[in-house]
């Protein structure tokens, strides 16, 4: 028997605004977004970065001018400093390192909520090596476990090469019943019922439960004209997956060609009653094509993008790229080890004693050693805690003056910060201590930034998508920025007087 | 009895601080394993102050070691103000043996010392109690009680000068004479100038605190001010002879400190540029390895978006084979 005489195709793809959501395509979404969140949480760590740089670097040059009693030259210290900041740069790191080592030299500034986005990016540390992998399989999804050439032996443009490709993996991978599944699929497509059957039989000695299997090896069977036997690895298919449209749909269709109308009847309206819209859709092919055709399954999304996840050299060598882009220095394999020796780090220097470093009092600006903090953990000397605890202001000349001290330092704060936050959002809030803030405006000037950079993405689909939607990413992030610094102007980071 | 506790649950900062809200006129006593010290306030203001390590008047001790009152007059004064029933310093005042402003300022150290002490007690207990007078050993004063604590708490705050207190039984000698133009370009203080007042080639470090009458912490702070600013250099004690040849040797060693401090960072710098392998110079902005992978993408979209079907012949639905 012919193939194309009872075969109406593969079952058809869920669209979105016309486009299929074929895996090419799923993966270019989930692998886009997948990287822009990566790409803003780097860069929100390298800005925090720099914003810590921006805020410690005066205290540590006050500390180090301290320690050499003031006899060594400002511009000598402030060149040293830039040189130790800069170090990590004279050889092959990548921005991680470099960030890493910032937080590592101002570790002992840090207020308690800095030091969380520090625990955070040494979280992201210990777990790159894993990240960068995911990140590989995204972007060598075509060239990875010949998931692409399965691909296209479903979608109908596989070329020679491709099946040769298949039949090679699969004497290699014997234990890989996907690649048999294409090419069974392909068998079946040239009416090669008995290879389809044997390949279809491999494929369920490995996955004796992959109802798919059992699917296709009735459509294989048909084709031989066993009925009975086609019925039965059907009737299995449906008690593996009952929810499933297909083998009740194909079953019918066999009873129907065996002119069993009852049974027929009974399957067709099984399958109605599990999705009628879909039943509607294929009889209606059906009617079109004019003959009674079998329904074969694609092999689902999430098989793929499982697929394409397996470690493999070409994937490797793709993560390691990606690491070493982003951290260098030493190999991916050892990334846990960096973010634990980096922890144990922090964890030794978080014993040297606190009055060690100098600290700028939130309220009145004065530099000083060992004071107190504020409620929300900004530093404070303990001038302005005693001011702070005082159950009501007393019309005291010493308190009054203590007071103008604190409000000129605001008066002369404010344009400062607000200018701040306005070139570089989140700049001024972090200055002022309000981390929790500059962080959520850091993360959406990163995603603007990012969303420029990247446009409609950075991972394409090789299956043409009719949807280009770089334009509009690109036009929302420029209104979010200018929407974003509307805001920080309507909300300055210090409140004038309050 | 109006309050009574311990300085754990309740601080020395916040007992001020509610007496002085509140003008309380009474006396608190703060007890702990070193000495008990009784403060007397008067409507929120402290105006005496004694402690029971106090053998004698400790004026007298600060003026003795400052060389401004001696021993004999000291004792006689003492026997004639028992007599009179005046305080013994208002007898040398009216000799012309004593001025008025030592007296106040020794006996403003004597309370700042005692409250920066205080202040810092860890563990201890406090009661305040309903005013039981003067009694002969009580100093008296009129201090502000937020400024005596806003005082205190910013001398604990700098306290980190400590570590750059030269030893006491040294000698200080000034090294630029000071002009109007230093004065206004480091704002120095009429505590910085008097102490620099003081210096000379034979007083001690300790000395020059004590016969500055001012607090230890503030004529420690200004003689760190102007160690810091280079108008004052510090020596062992003996060594003015060697002066010159000190500074003319400490001028080298700066210079030379700044020679090594650029030295050292032009040699790292080289060294760093030669032996390190930057990746600004060396590498391209994305790896090529990432580049091939997406070109591929590419690609391979362009062979999709080609018009035609594919050459294997699969094509199941069209019926085509």
């Amino acid at each position: 028997m012919q193939a194309d005489r009872f075969l109406t195709g593969f079952t058809p793809d869920v669209t979105i605004l016309g486009t299929g959501l074929s895996w090419p395509v799923v993966n270019a979404v989930l692998g886009n977004c997948y990287l822009f969140v990566i790409v803003v949480s780097l860069l929100c760590f390298v800005i925090v970065g720099v914003f810590c740089l921006v805020k410690y670097a005066p205290l540590m040059l006050h500390d180090i001018k301290n320690i050499t009693n003031n006899e060594l030259p400002q511009a000598g210290l402030v060149a040293w400093m830039c040189l130790v900041f800069a170090l990590p740069l004279f050889f092959d790191v990548g921005a991680g390192i470099l960030v890493a080592w910032w937080f590592l030299v101002l570790w002992n500034y840090l207020l308690a909520s800095e030091k969380r986005i520090v625990y955070a990016f040494i979280f992201v540390v210990l777990i790159s090596g894993w990240l960068t992998h995911v990140a590989a399989g995204f972007i060598t999804y075509p060239e990875t476990q010949l998931s692409r050439e399965m691909f296209s032996v479903q979608n109908r443009s596989a070329t020679q090469a491709d099946l040769d490709s298949l039949a090679s993996w699969s004497r290699q991978h014997p234990d890989d019943a996907e690649p048999l599944n294409a090419l069974a699929l392909h068998a079946i497509a040239r009416s090669e019922w008995q290879e389809g059957i044997r390949l279809l039989e491999a494929c369920i000695d490995l996955e004796p439960a992959n109802p798919r299997y059992y699917n296709h090896l009735a459509v294989a069977l048909m084709g031989t004209g066993r009925t009975k036997e086609a019925l039965k690895a059907l009737d299995y298919a449906a008690k593996l997956k009952p929810d499933s449209v297909i083998y009740y749909y194909n079953m019918s269709r066999i009873y129907q060609s065996t002119y069993n109308f009852y049974e027929s009847e009974s399957a067709i309206a099984q399958a109605s009653g599990i999705d009628s819209r879909l039943v509607r859709q294929l009889l209606d092919t059906e009617n079109k094509v004019g003959r009674t055709r079998l329904i074969l399954e694609k092999t689902p999304v999430s098989r793929y993008l499982a697929r394409q996840m397996r470690p493999s050299p070409v994937l490797g060598e793709a993560a390691d790229a990606l690491w070493h882009w982003v951290f260098g220095l030493i190999p991916r394999r050892a990334s846990a080890f960096l973010g634990a020796g980096f922890f144990v780090t922090l964890l030794l220097m978080s014993f040297i004693p606190r009055d060690k470093f100098s600290k700028q009092c939130a309220r009145c600006g004065k530099v000083y050693y060992s004071g107190t903090f504020t409620k929300s953990g900004s530093p404070m000397c303990l001038q302005c805690s005693w001011l702070d605890s005082k159950a009501k202001k007393q019309e005291v000349t010493i308190v009054q003056h203590k007071s103008e001290d604190i409000r000129s330092f605001k008066a002369q704060s404010f344009r400062k910060l607000l200018r701040l936050d306005m070139v570089l959002p989140g700049l001024g809030c972090f200055m002022a201590h309000r981390t929790g803030t500059a962080l959520i405006r850091l993360v959406v000037l990163c995603a603007c930034l990012a969303a420029l950079a990247m446009g409609s993405g950075v991972i394409v689909s090789f299956v043409p998508v009719h949807v280009n939607a770089g334009l509009a990413i690109r036009t929302a992030a420029v209104v979010v920025w200018a929407s974003l610094l509307l805001r920080v102007y309507r909300r300055p980071p210090l409140r004038f007087g309050g | 009895m109006a309050l009574l506790g311990t300085l754990k649950g309740f601080g020395v900062t916040e007992i001020f601080q509610l007496i002085s809200q509140q003008m309380k006129t009474g006396s608190l006593v703060l007890t702990s394993t070193k000495a008990t010290v009784t403060i007397n306030f008067e409507n929120g203001v402290i105006v005496g102050l004694s402690s029971n390590t106090w053998e004698r008047d400790p004026m007298a001790d600060v003026l003795m070691k400052a060389g401004f009152l001696q021993e004999k007059d000291f004792k006689a004064a003492l026997e004639s103000a028992k007599k009179n029933s005046q305080p013994w310093y208002e007898i040398l005042v009216s000799k012309g043996q004593l001025k008025r402003v030592f007296v106040e300022r020794a006996s403003n150290t004597v309370i700042r010392q005692t409250l920066l002490e205080i202040f810092q007690w860890p563990e201890g207990g406090y009661r305040f109690e309903d005013w039981e007078g003067e009694h002969e050993s009580m100093l008296t004063c009129h201090i502000p009680t937020e400024s005596a604590i806003l005082d205190t708490l910013r001398i604990i705050d700098e306290w980190t000068i400590k570590q750059k207190i030269p030893p006491v039984d040294y000698c200080p000698v000034t090294v630029i004479p000071i002009t109007e133009e230093i004065v206004k370009h480091h704002e120095l203080s009429e505590v910085d100038l008097h102490i620099y007042d003081l210096i000379d080639d034979k007083r001690t470090v300790e000395r020059i605190v004590r016969e500055s009458l001012e607090p230890p912490f503030e004529a420690l702070s200004s003689l760190v001010r102007l160690m810091d600013l280079g108008l004052v250099e510090v020596f062992p004690q003996g060594a003015s002879d060697v002066r010159d040849s000190t500074i003319a040797r400490g001028k080298t060693i700066a210079g030379l400190k700044k020679a090594a401090l650029y030295g050292a960072f032009v040699l790292c710098l080289a060294a760093l540029a030669f032996s390190g392998q930057s990746r600004l110079l060396h590498q391209d902005l994305v790896p090529k390895v990432i580049v091939s992978h997406l070109e591929y993408q590419h690609k391979l979209a362009a062979t999709f978006s080609a018009p035609g079907p594919g050459p294997s012949g699969t094509d199941t639905g069209s019926g085509g084979r």
